[in-house]
């Protein structure tokens, strides 16, 4: 396998290639610093774009040219990414071996339809398939909710500070999307295509001409440089900030929100995996050993770092009239860890668990891809540094870490007993 | 081994049956890390009414015990709990029960000797004390309550229960909240005793492995562990009557959008190739309601539905069961126009061979997706589906003579709708 990276004219070009794989995939990522009044035209627009075109104009004509590139996969998504929000568009394909020697210069021509020749009509885009994909989106912003983890996680991320990103909306919000006009759409369509940051992804079994094939085909004047995806909190609380709302479910959903202070790269990298493994990683954490085994409250709990927006949260699924007893026992846990009570052997046992990981990760393509890409934006170091760096973390590290920990906001999403 | 060459996937699959009747699958694939092992019971939730092992009368267990069984599994008698054990090896492990089957699997790129030795141990020494089994009640309500509150399930359980009249599959998996409340130790290892004799158990192998390495290992695994011996296993037959046990139902939960499942239950004729049946019924429902049917165009124009209409063919028991499921306030509406489409089911012959097209690519795709070709696996050797055959060949004889010959095997007059609506 090998991996190169080309500044384009107005763009990188990253390759990687490698003959273990039967299909290929390309990614398109258009990127520019996230702005809450942006999110919901800029989500529509990933949705149009891919929903019709200049010659395909409906979704059926598009699945049909999808059908005809041998199962060309095509998944899109508005990614918020710390301080920066990504349209993300990947194509997946069999290659050539499977279907024809053209297929990779097929599907940059589809590639390049659906960007360069979108379905406008006088200056705006086309009614029909811009009404179509309008109810779509206003069917997707009030369903949203009805997903109580995702309802649960944005009201605590709201209630923990509504000005990071991370509280956004990825789906958008309805009156913004009722408000958007086929002018105002066009218009920010021309300058995500010229102005945003663009990255484009290769990986599988092609060889150099793929460069003058993407070149013919992108070419824009842009070269900005990103900057930090991170999040850097300022706003830190001295008591626990308590919220609770009702919904007329069985199952009630807990959630702690904790804001990360003042992390080293080392340590966000790191020591934060290892921490929210001892704590709620798996089976034999903590948390699921106390919460669940122990005490047979809950069915699942777990930790999780959002390391882009520097917040670790902790989630459960339990009755409501367990809830101050779970809450309890997670601050315990908590402050057990502060106090170095936990055995050095979990230690041991997640670097073997992250090194399996970066193991496995090269048996996919679309991993690979993501660790690329996740290379280019979050500046992490390569497979073989971070084995190596996971291997210095050592039990003081652990608590000097667990240290930085409080609890900034707990919600409560109660159910009808 | 048996050495069965899967030209289609590029890769070669070997067979092994023991002496004690375990049946042991392994592709190798040796150019990536990873390795899945997946060890199978041919013991889902449908088992709810049979005879012991070693006894004489039918029993009837609680519903639901299939998954609990599942869930006790994970505690030994030595403590050593199993998610310890393949954790220290850096491997993920879980479980899961359906209708018909139960897994344990570990997947991971460490120590697979080890941890394949280990599978088979943890799986053949159940332990169920009284006490671990009220604490885990507990646990099971919960993850019992987060199926209920999901609409997915709802529609799925809700729709099921009024699809049957007496085959089991009524049931939801994991069971009623009470029946999990009233298991016994006793219905545990009825079960155990019934369902895990070696010669009811498959064991699937994917990944980067040496074959005789795996095969050594599992046999002399085996060999050292004596079982009872295993009588035919006795479970209660169904007479499942044609029509269904009720055809409407709504039922409101906090959702925002109703969501509608519909099924259709057509009996099959015991001759009939039930997988080429449900082969050609699945061509017949991408072409008239997928994404590239004009019909589902039309839907979107006429602001019916936004999103797609999600379509499936199953056999179950003796029926055939096609479903449509969706989202839209407009459900009586797309019910009708479904039910209409349904009265032709002509396709052309440019159809067919899409449609065919369509799934040579994806075999393509599974040869590289070796863990999912595992579960496909796991599939065809529960329902006893011919896994030797070569895929493309199987796809590129498909006819349009024989699709209508199966099309005339199938007819809609039996049917059950489940709704969900908003509070």
């Amino acid at each position: 396998m090998d991996y190169k990276k080309y500044k384009q004219e107005g763009y990188n070009l990253h390759i990687i290639t490698t003959d273990k794989f039967k299909y290929n995939m390309i990614r398109i990522n258009f990127k520019r610093k996230v702005v809450k009044e942006e999110i919901t035209k800029r989500v529509f627009l990933l949705s149009l774009l891919i929903n019709s075109c200049e010659k395909y104009k409906t979704e059926r004509l598009m699945e049909i040219k999808t059908e005809d590139l041998y199962g060309l996969i095509f998944h899109n998504e508005q990614i918020i990414s710390g301080n920066y929000n990504i349209a993300q568009f990947t194509f997946t394909y069999l290659n050539e071996r499977y279907t024809e020697p053209t297929i990779t210069s097929d599907v940059l021509d589809f590639i390049h339809e659906i960007f360069y020749k979108p379905n406008i009509e006088k200056g705006m885009f086309e009614e029909k398939s811009f009404e179509l994909t309008k109810s779509l989106g206003i069917e997707a912003i009030k369903s949203a909710d009805e997903d109580n983890n995702y309802y649960s996680l944005m009201r605590l991320f709201n209630a923990m500070d509504d000005t990071i990103p991370v509280s956004f909306r990825s789906e958008g919000y309805l009156e913004e999307l009722k408000q958007l006009s086929r002018e105002d759409l066009y218009q920010y369509y021309l300058s995500m295509i010229e102005e945003d940051i663009l990255d484009i992804f290769v990986i599988g079994n092609v060889d150099d001409s793929i460069k003058s094939e993407i070149n013919k085909r992108f070419k824009r004047k842009n070269n900005e440089i990103s900057e930090s995806h991170f999040i850097t909190h300022t706003d830190f609380r001295n008591e626990i900030k308590e919220v609770k709302d009702k919904k007329d479910i069985q199952q009630s959903k807990l959630i702690m929100g904790i804001k990360l202070k003042n992390l080293s790269f080392y340590q966000r990298e790191y020591v934060s995996v290892v921490y929210s493994y001892i704590l709620g990683g798996g089976p034999e954490s903590k948390l699921f050993k106390t919460v669940r085994t122990n005490n047979s409250l809950c069915y699942y709990i777990r930790s999780s770092i959002l390391k882009v927006s520097n917040i670790l949260t902790i989630q459960a699924g339990i009755s409501a009239k367990d809830y101050q007893k779970t809450v309890d026992l997670i601050k315990n846990e908590i402050e057990s860890i502060k106090q170095g009570d936990f055995a050095k052997e979990e230690i041991e046992k997640v670097k073997t668990i992250y090194k399996a990981g970066v193991a496995e990760l090269l048996d996919s393509p679309r991993s690979i891809l993501n660790n690329y890409n996740s290379i280019e934006y979050l500046k992490l170091d390569d497979l073989e540094t971070r084995v190596k760096e996971m291997e210095k973390v050592t039990y003081e590290d652990v608590i000097e870490y667990a240290n930085t920990i409080n609890i900034d906001t707990i919600y409560l999403l109660e159910g009808e007993e | 081994m048996e050495e069965i060459n899967l030209t289609q996937y590029e890769l070669k699959l070997y067979f092994a049956k023991l002496e004690n009747g375990l049946e042991l699958y392994v592709i190798p694939k040796n150019d990536i890390n990873n390795v899945t092992a997946t060890l199978v019971s041919k013991y889902g939730s449908n088992k709810i009414e049979f005879i012991p092992n070693n006894k004489k009368e039918y029993i009837k267990v609680p519903t639901g015990v299939a998954h609990f069984l599942e869930h006790k599994m994970f505690e030994q008698e030595d403590g050593l709990d199993p998610f310890e054990f393949f954790t220290n090896n850096g491997v993920d492990c879980n479980a899961s029960t359906n209708y018909d089957v139960t897994s344990y699997y570990f997947s991971g790129t460490n120590k697979y000797e080890e941890n394949l030795n280990y599978l088979l141990d943890y799986v053949q020494s159940p332990y169920f004390v009284k006490e671990s089994i009220e604490k885990e009640k507990g646990i099971i309500t919960q993850e019992l309550k987060m199926y209920l509150d999901d609409p997915a399930w709802a529609l799925n359980d809700g729709l099921f229960k009024n699809t049957f009249n007496v085959f089991p599959q009524k049931n939801p998996i994991g069971g009623s909240i009470e029946d999990v409340n009233s298991t016994t130790v006793e219905d545990l290892y009825n079960c155990y005793n019934t369902f895990y004799h070696p010669s009811n158990l498959f064991l699937v192998v994917v990944g980067n492995v040496d074959k005789d390495t795996v095969f050594n290992l599992v046999k002399e695994n085996q060999d050292k562990k004596t079982f009872e011996t295993q009588k035919e296993i006795v479970t209660k037959e169904y007479n499942e009557e044609e029509h269904v046990a009720l055809v409407y139902e709504e039922k409101k939960m906090e959702v925002v959008i109703p969501k509608f499942s519909k099924n259709y239950k057509i009996k099959i004729n015991k001759e009939t190739d039930k997988e080429k049946l449900r082969k050609y019924t699945n061509y017949m429902l991408k072409t008239k309601f997928g994404e590239t049917s004009l019909f589902l165009e039309k839907l979107k124009e006429k602001k019916y539905i936004n999103t797609n209409i999600d379509f499936s063919v199953d056999d179950i028991s003796d029926y055939l069961i096609i479903n449509f499921e969706g989202e839209t306030p407009k459900y009586n509406e797309v019910l009708k126009e479904i039910e209409n489409e349904l009265k032709d089911l002509t396709i052309s012959i440019g159809d067919l061979e899409r449609r065919k097209k369509m799934s040579r690519a994806s075999i393509v795709y599974l040869g590289d997706q070796v863990i999912a070709l595992g579960s496909k696996l796991i599939g065809k050797v529960t329902f006893n589906i011919d896994y030797k055959r070569d895929e493309v060949k199987y796809i590129n004889d498909l006819n349009i003579n024989e699709y209508k010959d199966y099309m005339k095997l199938i007819n809609f007059v039996n049917h059950s709708t489940f709704i969900i609506l908003p509070k």
